[in-house]
């Protein structure tokens, strides 16, 4: 697969699959003697999940989850650049970080830009994985109903 | 690796925090900053203690960079509806900020205003002398600042005139700050 | 009420800490400490309510709460909360919707065929309640045989990727109240920001039920369902998923999924109205959902929301169609914490009542001299 081919919105769903040690080992290594400055202040806080309600659609506040964020400008010793940037659902700055250099990595198309999107496709793999899970669980357990029919008509819900 | 200035840093707002503290409760006392960014104004200093992304702030002026901005996380917002504004005390002010509702005084505008020169005697003839008093002055001192036009004290004294309404001021020179809450009385001398 | 300064207990609380973690760990040579992913996997649905009570989705430091607190709900969701109390908020997602998840199980009582199809999922509700005894000395191979052995050989192609909600239908058709285009742009009403005043909005109310307690809520639930109350709810609608979290890239402004957050979701049709004197009558409608497999939460949080909107419009007539009644007693920090309040010294009070009883019997005693 080519960077091409893979959104930089599908980043940090893949990216995130991948154990953080792993990717925070990898980014150290790739970053060292880069020129990192932060764009705006690494923090780690809570975020607030806003849901709309399927009754009325009416927005209401579901509940926080952790979050951490990073934005990053990189200059590399031969003098390429990139921004970079991420918020990450996990309550440490130096997940978010990793990941923002991951995000400018990529599409910066820095010096190692191989190597992470090889961490891209493990993480779609594991991702795809998961999917594949969920959907041996609905299939193992979905309802046939064809028998009932036979013993009576019961009418089904309109199509939408 | 990454660089993170003094002035973004938990320890060192703490330090400017606890000095803006004693600056509002002893109005017109000057005081040395805490930390003098290695990039950036005195002003950005004092922003960044005080301002996050649940404030706004307006920069009538253009004093802040481009990318200051993100740093302080604060929502842009017009001079009449900021939390915040930072303005160059050189020129006339040419808004009113938000004074706040009998309510809730607090909803009330802060203004760093950027002055050339604070202190208690000044060698500038241009310099503003003001006899202060109020809470937090032993029965009276005196401020001067240079590079503050005048008409800033003739708008405050209607901004201040309905306590608890009003707005509250730090200013700021290259390296001392001093704070005005809006119950100084401010006589210029 | 007077709370009296104590100097004596400093020492008594400091072993209470001690002798506390003593009764976690006495369990003897052979045991191990618990750790945090056997209490996410292996305890899932109580980790589930610890989430979901704590009000943060954090699988890491709820399973560390039910360790430190020993099992006791109260107390984890409480430390959970605390937590999240110490936190600065960051951002707030755009209003995300419940079609995006990912479902493991989806159920329908109101219809038999829906768009997609019926698929139970991890359920309990159709096990029989017998003790499996086997499980008292599972060995690890054969714990770690079960996950391993049941993939084979099942045919995932014939479930689609997505799956309509089923309210849609009966949308199509005109069968549910109009959705109101104002409220769309409506600022939530934030529960961790602002105390309750009533009256209060819906989306007050809604925050507050999916953090409350699971129990307050179903016995309140409950009460509607017994009798004390009109709802007589049928689930339109049971979804169990994982709904992507999207923010938009701080750099280019485009949603990208951060996370992904397991959430139990359910739509309940109670009795049909009219809703003005010349419209069609509709159904109506309650909504309840959670984070976590929290069947029994999301049921009851439905049928309440229903009762609530029925006792904000025509006033209440039953506990459960009350907002006060509900929303301010369902919340499990609130409840057990005034609870537990009971336990602090109240000595200068109950002197005070020691004191009224005496002058009140002597005075008896005196009107009635004792033979």
């Amino acid at each position: 697969m080519t960077m091409d081919m893979i959104e930089r919105t599908k980043w940090l769903a893949a990216l995130t699959a991948i154990p953080s040690a792993e990717l925070m080992l990898l980014t150290e290594e790739l970053s060292k003697g880069w020129e990192i400055k932060p764009m705006s202040v690494p923090q780690s806080g809570l975020g607030m999940l806003k849901l709309n309600d399927t009754a009325f659609a009416e927005p209401f506040y579901m509940g926080e989850f952790p979050v951490a964020s990073a934005w990053l400008k990189i200059t590399t010793p031969d003098g390429h650049t990139a921004e970079g940037a991420a918020q990450v659902m996990d309550d440490r700055i130096e997940v978010a970080e990793a990941h923002a250099l991951c995000d400018a990595i990529l599409s910066g198309h820095l010096p190692g830009h191989d190597r992470v999107l090889t961490m891209v496709e493990k993480g779609l793999a594991i991702r795809e994985e998961t999917r594949l899970e969920r959907k041996r669980i609905l299939a193992h357990t979905q309802v046939d109903f064809s028998l009932l029919d036979d013993v009576g008509d019961e009418k089904g819900v309109p199509n939408a | 690796m990454l660089k993170l200035d003094p002035i973004w840093q938990p320890d060192s707002q703490q330090k400017q925090f606890r000095l803006l503290l004693e600056a509002m409760s002893r109005p017109g006392e000057c005081y040395a900053i805490a930390t003098i960014p290695e990039d950036g104004s005195v002003a950005l200093s004092v922003l960044a203690t005080l301002l996050d992304a649940e404030v706004s702030l307006a920069d009538p002026d253009d004093l802040l960079r481009i990318e200051d901005w993100p740093m302080l996380q604060a929502k842009p917002e017009l001079s009449e509806q900021a939390d915040y504004i930072l303005c160059d005390g050189a020129h006339p002010p040419d808004f009113i900020p938000k004074i706040g509702t009998l309510a809730c005084p607090e909803q009330s505008a802060t203004l760093l205003l950027v002055v050339e020169e604070l202190g208690q005697a000044i060698n500038s003839q241009s310099a503003l002398k003001m006899k202060l008093t109020g809470p937090g002055i032993a029965a009276s001192s005196i401020l001067s600042i240079s590079g503050l036009n005048p008409e800033w004290l003739s708008v405050r004294e209607d901004w201040i005139d309905s306590f608890p309404l009003g707005v509250d001021w730090i200013l700021v020179d290259k390296a001392r700050i001093t704070a005005l809450p809006r119950t100084t009385k401010v006589e210029l001398l | 009420m007077g709370y009296v300064a104590i100097k004596g207990g400093g020492q008594a609380i400091e072993g209470t800490k001690q002798v506390f973690d003593y009764l976690r760990t006495r369990q003897g040579d052979t045991s191990v400490p618990l750790d945090t992913s056997t209490i996410e996997n292996q305890l899932r649905l109580l980790h589930s309510r610890v989430i979901s009570e704590g009000g943060v989705y954090h699988p890491r430091l709820a399973s560390l709460a039910i360790k430190q607190a020993q099992g006791d709900t109260l107390e984890a969701a409480f430390a959970l909360r605390a937590y999240r109390s110490t936190q600065p908020r960051l951002v707030e997602t755009p209003a995300l919707n419940t079609g995006e998840m990912r479902i493991t199980r989806r159920i329908s009582s109101a219809f038999k065929d829906i768009p997609g199809g019926q698929m139970l999922g991890a359920t309990t509700d159709y096990h029989l309640r017998l003790m499996r005894l086997e499980l008292l000395n599972e060995s690890p191979e054969q714990f770690s045989e079960i996950a391993k052995s049941w993939f084979s050989g099942i045919d995932v192609d014939v479930i689609p990727d997505t799956f309509p909600k089923v309210l849609e239908g009966l949308r199509a058709e005109g069968l549910l109240p109009e959705i109101d285009q104002r409220t769309r742009g409506q600022v939530p009403f934030d529960i961790t920001r602002e105390p309750l005043i009533f009256p209060v909005s819906r989306s007050a109310a809604l925050a507050t039920m999916t953090r409350a307690e699971q129990g307050s809520l179903l016995a309140m639930a409950y009460s509607n369902m017994r009798g004390y109350g009109d709802v007589h709810p049928t689930v339109a609608e049971l979804r169990v998923g994982y709904l992507p979290v999207l923010l938009p890239h701080p750099i280019t402004g485009d949603l990208t999924e951060i996370g992904e957050v397991e959430v139990t979701e359910c739509e309940v049709i109670a009795m049909y109205e009219s809703n003005e004197a010349n419209d069609k009558p509709t159904f109506t409608l309650g909504y309840g959902v959670c984070f976590g497999h929290n069947e029994v939460k999301a049921i009851s949080m439905a049928i309440l929301d229903r009762a609530l909107q029925k006792g904000m419009k025509d006033g209440p007539t039953n506990p459960s169609e009350d907002p006060e009644f509900v929303l301010l007693h369902v919340d499990g920090i609130d409840s057990m914490g005034f609870c537990s309040h009971y336990k602090m010294p109240h000595y200068v009070t109950f002197q005070s009542d020691m004191d009224r009883l005496r002058k009140t019997q002597q005075k008896q005693d005196v009107k009635e001299p004792v033979v």
